[in-house]
């Protein structure tokens, strides 16, 4: 059995958690060694499934992606949700990324339904996956709070440095501007770009 | 039998003995000395005036590194790890320490993103180190549910 933490909604004042539990709040998550023990399953990535936050004045949590290598037959089960509408965004803040979940085989990629006809990408029961199947795995960002444009500037140099988003991300989303490795903020061209979309 | 315990904490160092025999049972408590551990001990031993001869066991423990978890006044440090796990010392536990508390932050990683990097090593394919055991594993215990 498989659950993944995702994303929390951003809160008031301040940014959703990443990667959390919220209905399950006494979960933990499997250790990669554990689960490779009890399952024929080669992790091949746990990591931020970037970026996946909703934007705003503060942002949503980032969820997870979990890579999959089936190393015998299995049949899959799924009982999901927000795979086609995502958590909203509030008040000016935009939605978090979906969760989904994709297989490959060979040289065919897609959600569940897309290669298996099961009618729902999140919803199905008894597919039967084959050795050499891989799966990715992702739960969804939170939604932001507030407008994007509001949010600290520094604070989304530090998500930069984090590795949560990326410089163009960074200018895209949130207006800021962000120079250098691991990076630094430019204040002045972050003024300017915030002032040219109206803030 | 006669038991000697140390505990090394970041301000005292407590010391008890305790005779099996005779239930006698003495403490001490000495100032801890910052970056020389050994020193808060000696000065516990000797308050004491403990013959280390006359134990027959003598456990020590120390406090100082969760401290210094706690604290985060360790070195600056890197962490190499296996490909495509580098967040997940992040991730953490995917807990919530306070499930109710709406304000709760996680704790910052003891690495920072820019300093958690991947070997380049990519041995993680089936039939090759862990995934071989894997393999044998999962078939043993197949019946072992997990939540």
């Amino acid at each position: 059995m498989h659950y993944t933490a995702g994303g929390g909604g951003a809160r008031a004042s301040r940014d959703g958690l990443d990667g959390v539990w919220w209905t399950l709040a006494n979960c933990k998550l499997d250790s990669v060694e554990i689960v490779e023990q009890r399952f024929p399953l080669l992790l091949e990535r746990e990591g931020w499934q970037r970026p996946s936050a909703g934007p705003g004045r503060q942002r949503g949590g980032l969820g997870i992606e979990r890579r999959l290598l089936l190393l015998d037959d299995a049949r899959a089960s799924a009982l999901n949700d927000r795979h086609k509408l995502p958590p909203w965004g509030l008040f000016g803040g935009g939605d978090g990324e979906p969760c989904s979940q994709r297989v490959r085989r060979g040289t065919r990629e897609g959600s569940f339904d897309e290669l298996f006809g099961v009618g729902s990408p999140s919803k199905f029961a008894n597919v039967q996956l084959e050795r050499g199947d891989r799966l990715v795995l992702r739960s969804g960002g939170g939604g932001g709070y507030g407008p994007p444009l509001d949010h600290e500037p520094d604070a989304v140099v530090r998500d930069v440095v984090e590795g949560y988003l990326d410089a163009d991300e960074a200018e895209r989303l949130y207006a800021v501007v962000v120079r250098g490795d691991p990076g630094e903020l430019d204040a002045a061209a972050t003024a300017d770009v915030r002032a040219a979309r109206g803030r | 039998v006669r038991r000697l315990g140390i505990d090394v904490g970041g301000t005292f160092t407590d010391l008890v003995l305790y005779d099996d025999e005779t239930l006698e049972l003495r403490r001490c408590k000495a100032l801890s000395v910052p970056n020389r551990p050994e020193e808060g001990v000696l000065a516990a031993l000797a308050a004491l005036d403990v013959e280390l001869r006359e134990l027959d066991l003598f456990m020590h423990g120390t406090t100082l590194v969760t401290n210094l978890v706690l604290l985060r006044t360790g070195a600056r440090v890197g962490l190499l790890t296996t490909s495509g796990f580098e967040d997940l010392l992040d991730i953490q536990l995917t807990y919530r320490d306070e499930p109710y508390d709406l304000q709760w932050e996680k704790r910052a990683p003891l690495v920072p993103g820019a300093l958690r990097l991947a070997s380049s090593s990519g041995s993680r394919r089936p039939g090759r180190c862990s995934s071989r055991s894997t393999r044998r594993g999962s078939r043993r215990r197949r019946g072992v549910s997990s939540s």
